[in-house]
């Protein structure tokens, strides 16, 4: 039975590469599941960016304290133009980053005098991308 | 029995001929989009609906130039609909290995953010990779027509192939900064002649690359109205919907809607009217 159907589909589709075939298939799979991926995005509730900062390194270079800074976005919405500000005593660093992704992450660096461990890191504002 | 078995050497080879063709042409078409910082921004941070609407519109369009064109020799309904999903693999695949060795696609990226960045950029892609057989194929492997339907296209399928080369040329402009930018620039004046000079320009590559057939050849004002107007028309149609697609009509009152789609119009008219020379 099964071999009477294969060659029915053979039959009405002569001589077709099967390389074809295997890259048509690649093609459907991936697109439907792109699809299907941005859909389910699409459904999903809509909040507005939720960023946090927090430094994660800090290293001592020539040209000063560098503090790497973590920007978290736990919110649905991607955030541009975020703007960051680090203050250790009277200093004060910033920093932009072109924009952090929902449920994502982006780093920014600041450069602080001293060692910068102890400044406080925070996010200043955003627009919408 | 054996005669009958579906693996032919020859014919894969000449199959991996094509598809090299098809990732050329991929190439060629998209590398512009893919080196474009707004496109990745885009594919992160648009609204989901509209990139669905976007792949979703792509999918007939990618059908209609498998039909017109195609970057196989075979033809028929099941091939171009094979056809179409060949060049969207191509597509996703040049757009996700390029954006990965650009460094933009990063391995601890969220997956939502390389997904819409790398699906943005694979209809452009399959478009490329559709038109291949066309620009890359040597005159020697091409016998001289009846090969494709492109050559027996009727009107709605000039019109439609307009719609392409519009919307190719729309994609590379739409998503820049630089489109709002001549928008806010131009004034009514300028404006004015840029419509004129679509129009113009327009009707003279539809004229010359001989969309019109003889009969319009004869009759420039029958052109003119038969394929250079309703050109202009799908020219600015398709500019709205790339600037919506891409947020560029969001906040604009009426007037600066139409403002910025005829300013895009205008790439977007002589691309309808290249259509003729690239397919």
């Amino acid at each position: 039975m099964p071999a009477k159907s294969t060659a029915k589909a053979k039959s009405s589709d002569p001589g077709r590469p099967v390389l074809q075939w295997v890259m048509a298939v690649v093609g459907a799979v991936v697109t439907l599941s792109a699809i299907g991926i941005v859909v389910w995005e699409a459904l999903q509730p809509a909040a507005p960016p939720a960023l946090s900062a927090r430094i994660v390194a800090v290293e001592a270079t020539a040209a000063g304290h560098v503090a790497t800074i973590r920007v978290q976005n736990d919110g649905d919405d991607t955030a541009a133009a975020v703007e960051v500000e680090g203050v250790l005593g009277d200093q004060t660093a910033t920093a932009s980053l072109d924009y952090v992704p929902r449920h994502g992450h982006a780093e920014a660096y600041l450069r602080f005098d001293a060692d910068p461990r102890t400044a406080t890191v925070s996010v200043k504002g955003w627009s919408a991308p | 029995m054996t005669a009958a078995v579906p693996f032919d050497l020859r014919k894969e080879r000449a199959y991996v001929r094509d598809l090299a063709r098809a990732f050329a042409g991929a190439l060629v078409f998209n590398i512009p989009l893919l080196m474009t910082m707004e496109m990745w921004e885009q594919g992160v941070a648009m609204e989901r609906w509209r990139l669905l609407t976007f792949i979703l519109a792509g999918l007939p369009l990618l059908y209609g130039l498998a039909y017109y064109a195609g970057f196989s020799k075979r033809r028929g309904f099941r091939n171009d609909i094979l056809d179409t999903a060949v060049a969207l693999a191509v597509g996703f695949v040049t757009a996700s290995v390029l954006l990965i060795l650009f460094g933009v696609v990063q391995w601890n990226a969220p997956p939502h953010e390389a997904i819409g960045m790398v699906a943005l950029q694979a209809v452009p892609g399959a478009m490329g990779a559709l038109l291949a057989r066309r620009q890359l194929s040597g005159a020697s492997s091409e016998s001289s027509g009846g090969d494709t339907d492109e050559d027996a296209a009727s009107y709605f399928g000039e019109l439609f192939l307009m719609a392409a080369g519009a919307l190719f040329f729309a994609l590379n402009i739409a998503p820049t900064e630089e489109i709002i930018l001549i928008a806010y620039k131009a004034t009514a004046l300028h404006v004015l002649a840029l419509i004129a000079l679509s129009l113009l320009l327009l009707h003279l590559i539809v004229f010359n690359a001989g969309f019109a057939g003889q009969e319009e050849a004869d009759r420039p004002l029958h052109a003119f109205f038969h394929f250079t107007l309703p050109g202009y028309a799908i020219a600015l149609g398709i500019s709205l919907f790339a600037l919506y697609i891409f947020g560029r009509t969001d906040g604009l009152s009426v007037q600066g809607v139409a403002q910025i789609a005829i300013v895009l119009g205008f790439p977007a008219a002589i691309g309808a009217a290249a259509a003729r020379l690239l397919v």
